[in-house]
């Protein structure tokens, strides 16, 4: 069975290794449909509906925003084949770390229930040395290839787990730019080609499912220490998200790779309906001393005439 | 034979004062007219308001009105100033606890856009910082944090994070961006207790699991850490104990006043009024005894009225539920307006309602009211408890009101809608209130007499 | 002075582009007569105008007429009006009363769209509106019509040729019409935008309608008239939809029957 997961903080591996092959929900959404009801977030609108589309799978939802929570709500209604994963807000206590370790374990009863198999300590720990092997390979791949070849990289991971072990390099090229925001879908990497056709070059993607979302080197399993907690403790300490309060980590994340990489100027992409990153364009500019050029979803997915315009004369400002 | 009382102008509220004064009128200190409010601090908005015409609402407006005054003297006294953010009710209790401290709710600067008609231009500061009318009308308070010329900035900002609507938290950080530290402490999305799990039950018929409740204490906790740190003393258990019993007081007495308004035949006091009652259960105002002076007087006077069949609106109003707040006050003046009153609301923080659980260890029995929060469930949990009130208080139609820009709103109502549709067939009608309705009256004014004929429609079954 | 053995009623429909009129005479259960006049700033002195013309045009004058309801925008506006009621409860009563097993009533008005639910007997049972965007509304078909420079009876007949409806996404009708002037740049064929736009009223409305939409269903209001809507409307909704005679004048007749219902004593 697939299980869909909507957010690069619930641990892939842990439903690797319940048997079931995890999806990132990234490359399955669909295209935000034309029309919703105002002031509900494109991304998060098509979850209700979303095991319509996909029967015989299951979808595990988060509580990183208001929306997904709220379309957790109405989703859970129609059938048991959703889970709503809490995701802490804060990071600084014991006690949230904690609250993020037994969800991971409230995960694994959900998938057993649907006909996993909770793995023996052994096996979780063989499946998260392979996801981290794969993460160094992508972290070794992302910098020597174009922007929309890195962003598919990403996404082919976050999807089923791949990675391809080599690929000829070619190098960016344009106007450094970072690209920051929250969910970008499949159908709207053709943004990363189009700011190249204008002369900007994406060297930091910092969406989801993006560079941010690609976890360090796992650290050595210390005697003793179970393999569980290894891996929550990871994911609580190197995730890097615009919901975190405070969202200092995402700050001091973007602040070492923005001046490593020479960036010039940010493209902010929010759903349509998202406070949370549409809320972070001035924080953003005045913490960084960049341009900053918000960008609404329709806006990503059908890049027309007007938006190109929008974006060439973003770069053309900061050559 | 019922007497339907008027509601007055702010004109006529000139006359009455006059006239109340002459008769001896006993105020406190920060009482006097309505209409110095509109020359002295700009409250605009008065002048389209319709009052209540006791002396005890005139005490309630003017606490209302002047809360910055009574935080600045405060301040100038000693006392520590506490912003506690988004949680409705929770971390007051902690800070009424200990002496020299007060909270207030910064949220709460959402009423100055409509108060002032927006001259105080703090959405418009709020645009220039980033945060546009996409997001709710409690952006205003980030305006207010950045010219200071409303509300004294605190000593401690406290804000919840988590189980929380994503545009009170964008804005929330945006404030600490803007250089303001913020205390935030973590709320889960409360959830049913799973097989095997040991459960906790929360005040409101609620249930969640034990662990959320210990993870929501030691948050409590720690908040009680800091607020002891600043008042140079520590809120030991019998200091929380005695400030969960003077909690209790003012929500047993707006318990005793919502009942005394919304069990009556006809309506003895207005929308409006209520409205503001009510939100003294959040944060006491700024000043707990003296609130619990106003909720007694607002409850004798409406049972005073009741028993003397004077009302607002009388017996064939129609009875409203009334769900969210409003931005623009105005709104609930036009409810009366529409031939309706309330009989039920739910404000959004119906756990400040509910009493605190004395028999229980003091932070423990906070927890539990915390995670009761009806925006920390789900939707459903709360339209249910909305069913059950409408069921308690015959409601015949509903109103959800929409803030503009709460991210809950959209998902929420619709689900609300279809649920007491479903459960009590009910007429639910929503409307849309932002900080200034004036271009939308018509409008709003269709949508609720149209629920109201309704309702009246239904009463010839 | 009224004649009270006479039971003619009139209905107003002071809507926000149009103001209607319908006489009724209840002792024989008929239409007397229907009228139709653009609004202005005066709407008082047009309404007045508009009555006392029908009426002199029916052999009567104000005497003759025992009660007066107003509905619509500007029914607080009609200062010979004996009553006010919303159009909600006006249209339901006026399509109850042309179509009596109507379950839901799709309102769309030059300013505002509605969704009305009708039980048994023609009670409202519950409703939505839009009246806040234009998107869903006629004032969407005008823009548009104006763009592309036709008029709205030629906008409806367009849409019929369309092969491949062209999809509006913008929330917004002044970003919708940005849309259409790059649509037509981009020789996407006029029925297609036609037809595409009607999609998108149509895909407004149905979503307002939720799940609770039950049929039979009218249409009625001014846009009922044209052809393309109700064939949109049929699609996005996959139900039949009848439309309402003389749909503009539901409202106004809807009014003139609840007139009469006050005159005998009930409502």
């Amino acid at each position: 069975m697939k299980i869909f997961y909507s957010s690069p903080w619930v641990p892939a591996e842990w439903i690797k290794a319940h048997g079931f092959e995890p999806h990132g929900i990234w490359s399955a959404a669909a295209d935000p449909t034309i029309t919703k009801p105002e002031g509900v977030c494109a991304f998060a609108q098509q979850f209700p509906a979303f095991l319509k589309t996909f029967p015989h799978t299951a979808l595990i939802l988060t509580t990183a925003c208001d929306q997904m929570r709220r379309a957790a709500d109405i989703a859970d209604r129609s059938q048991a084949r959703v889970f709503l994963f809490n995701l802490p807000a804060t990071w600084q206590t014991p006690s949230v770390q904690q609250l993020y370790l037994s969800e991971i374990e409230r995960l694994g009863r959900f998938l057993v229930k649907l006909g996993g198999r909770a793995p023996p300590p052994e096996e979780l720990e063989t499946v998260m040395l392979e996801w981290d092997r794969r993460r160094q390979t992508l972290r070794d791949l992302l910098p020597r290839v174009r922007p929309r070849q890195a962003a598919e990289l990403l996404m082919k991971f976050f999807d089923d787990g791949t990675v391809p072990a080599l690929l000829p390099p070619t190098p960016s090229r344009g106007v450094p730019l970072a690209l920051i925001g929250g969910p970008i879908l499949q159908s709207q990497l053709d943004l990363l080609d189009r700011l190249e056709s204008v002369g900007g070059g994406v060297v930091l993607n910092a969406t989801e499912p993006g560079e941010r979302c690609l976890l360090p080197p796992l650290p050595p399993r210390l005697p003793g220490q179970r393999p569980i907690v290894v891996l929550a403790n990871h994911y609580f300490a190197h995730s890097i998200d615009v919901f975190h309060r405070p969202n200092s980590r995402l700050y001091n994340w973007l602040a070492t790779r923005l001046d490593e990489r020479h960036v010039r100027g940010i493209i902010l992409s929010a759903h349509v309906g998202c406070d949370l990153w549409r809320a972070e364009a001035a924080s953003l500019r005045e913490a960084f001393g960049l341009p900053v050029l918000l960008l609404d979803e329709h806006e990503i997915r059908n890049v027309g005439p007007r938006d190109l315009t929008r974006l060439g004369a973003f770069v053309e400002s900061l050559r | 034979m019922n007497a339907v009382l008027r509601q007055l102008t702010l004109e006529e509220w000139d006359s009455h004062y006059a006239e109340l004064a002459r008769q001896g009128l006993r105020e406190p200190a920060y009482g006097g007219p309505l209409r110095r409010h509109v020359e002295q601090e700009h409250d605009l908005r008065l002048s389209q308001l319709r009052f209540d015409p006791s002396p005890a609402a005139l005490r309630l407006w003017n606490f209302l009105l002047t809360e910055n005054h009574r935080l600045r003297i405060a301040r100038f006294h000693g006392d520590k100033l506490v912003g506690a953010m988004k949680d409705l009710g929770t971390v007051p209790v902690l800070a009424y606890a200990l002496p020299g401290v007060r909270a207030f709710y910064p949220d709460g600067a959402w009423w100055t856009p409509c108060l002032m008609e927006c001259s105080d231009r703090l959405l418009q500061q709020a645009e220039t910082l980033g945060i546009d009318a996409s997001f709710c009308p409690v952006r205003a308070m980030l305006g207010a944090f950045e010219n200071e010329q409303h509300f004294p900035l605190p000593d401690l900002l406290v804000c919840s994070a988590g189980a929380v609507c994503d545009d009170f938290s964008a804005i929330a950080q945006r404030l600490e961006h803007r250089g303001h530290p913020v205390l935030w402490w973590e709320i889960p999305r409360r959830r049913l207790p799973e097989p095997g799990e040991a459960s906790c039950a929360l005040p409101g018929g609620l249930f969640a699991p034990q662990a959320q409740v210990d993870c929501v204490r030691e948050e409590l906790e720690r908040i009680a850490v800091a607020l002891g740190i600043l008042a140079g003393c520590e809120l030991d258990l019998p200091r929380l104990q005695n400030g969960i019993r003077e909690a209790n007081r003012v929500r047993a007495q707006l318990g005793e006043l919502r009942h005394a308004v919304y069990a009556a035949p006809g309506s003895p006091l207005p929308a409006l009024e209520m409205l503001i009652a009510e939100m003294l259960a959040i944060h006491f105002c700024s000043d707990r005894e003296e609130c619990l002076e106003i909720l007694a007087d607002l409850t004798t006077e409406a049972r005073h009225r009741a028993q003397t069949r004077q009302f607002i609106a009388g017996e064939n109003a129609a009875r409203v539920f009334w769900i969210n707040p409003v931005a623009d006050l105005r709104a609930m003046n036009l409810l009366e307006a529409c031939g309706g009153r309330l009989c039920g609301t739910d404000f959004m923080f119906t756990h400040a309602l509910d009493l605190i659980p004395e028999d229980l260890p003091g932070l423990d029995a906070l927890a539990r009211i915390a995670l009761a929060d009806p925006m920390a469930g789900s939707a459903l949990d709360r339209a249910r408890r909305i069913v059950l009130e409408c069921r308690k208080s015959r409601a015949e139609a509903v109103v959800v009101s929409r803030i503009p820009g709460a991210s809950h709103c959209p998902w929420e109502t619709p689900l609300i809608q279809d649920f007491v549709r479903e459960q009590m067939g009910l007429p639910v009608v929503e409307v849309e209130i932002p900080p200034v309705c004036d271009a939308l009256i018509p409008a709003l004014r269709t949508r609720l007499q149209a629920v109201m004929e309704i309702a009246w429609s239904r009463r010839t079954i | 002075m009224v004649q009270k053995n006479n039971m003619i009623c009139a209905g107003i429909d002071a809507g926000s582009r149009t103001i209607k009129i319908v006489l009724f005479d209840h002792a024989q259960s008929k239409v007397m007569a229907s009228a139709i006049t653009d609004q202005g700033v005066d709407q008082p002195r047009l309404a007045g105008e508009l009555y006392d013309r029908t009426l002199r045009e029916t052999g009567l004058d104000r005497t003759r007429v025992r009660r007066v309801v107003a509905t619509g925008y500007g029914r607080n506006r009609v200062p010979f009006a004996h009553t006010t009621i919303t159009e909600i409860t006006c249209h339901a009563c006026g399509v109850h009363h042309v179509m009596p097993d109507v379950r839901t009533i799709i309102e769309i008005g030059g300013q505002d769209s509605k969704v009305i639910l009708i039980e048994n007997g023609g009670r409202v049972r519950d409703f939505a509106m839009n009246d806040r965007c234009a998107a869903g509304t006629g004032r969407f078909l005008e823009i548009v019509a104006t763009r592309m420079g036709v008029d709205l009876p030629r906008l409806s007949e367009l849409s019929r040729d369309s092969r491949q409806p062209a999809i509006i996404s913008g929330t917004c009708v002044v970003f919708a019409e940005t849309e259409i002037v790059g649509l037509l740049a981009e020789g996407i064929p006029p029925a297609d935008i036609a037809a595409g736009v009607q999609n998108a009223i149509a895909t407004r409305v149905a979503t307002m309608a939720g799940r609770t939409l039950a049929p039979p269903v009218c249409f009625t209001g001014g846009v009922a008239l044209q052809v393309g809507m109700i064939r949109a409307l049929e699609n996005t909704l996959a139900l039949p939809v009848r439309v309402a005679p003389e749909p503009q004048f539901t409202g106004a007749l809807g009014a003139a029957l609840l007139a009469g219902r006050e005159v005998a004593g009930f409502r």
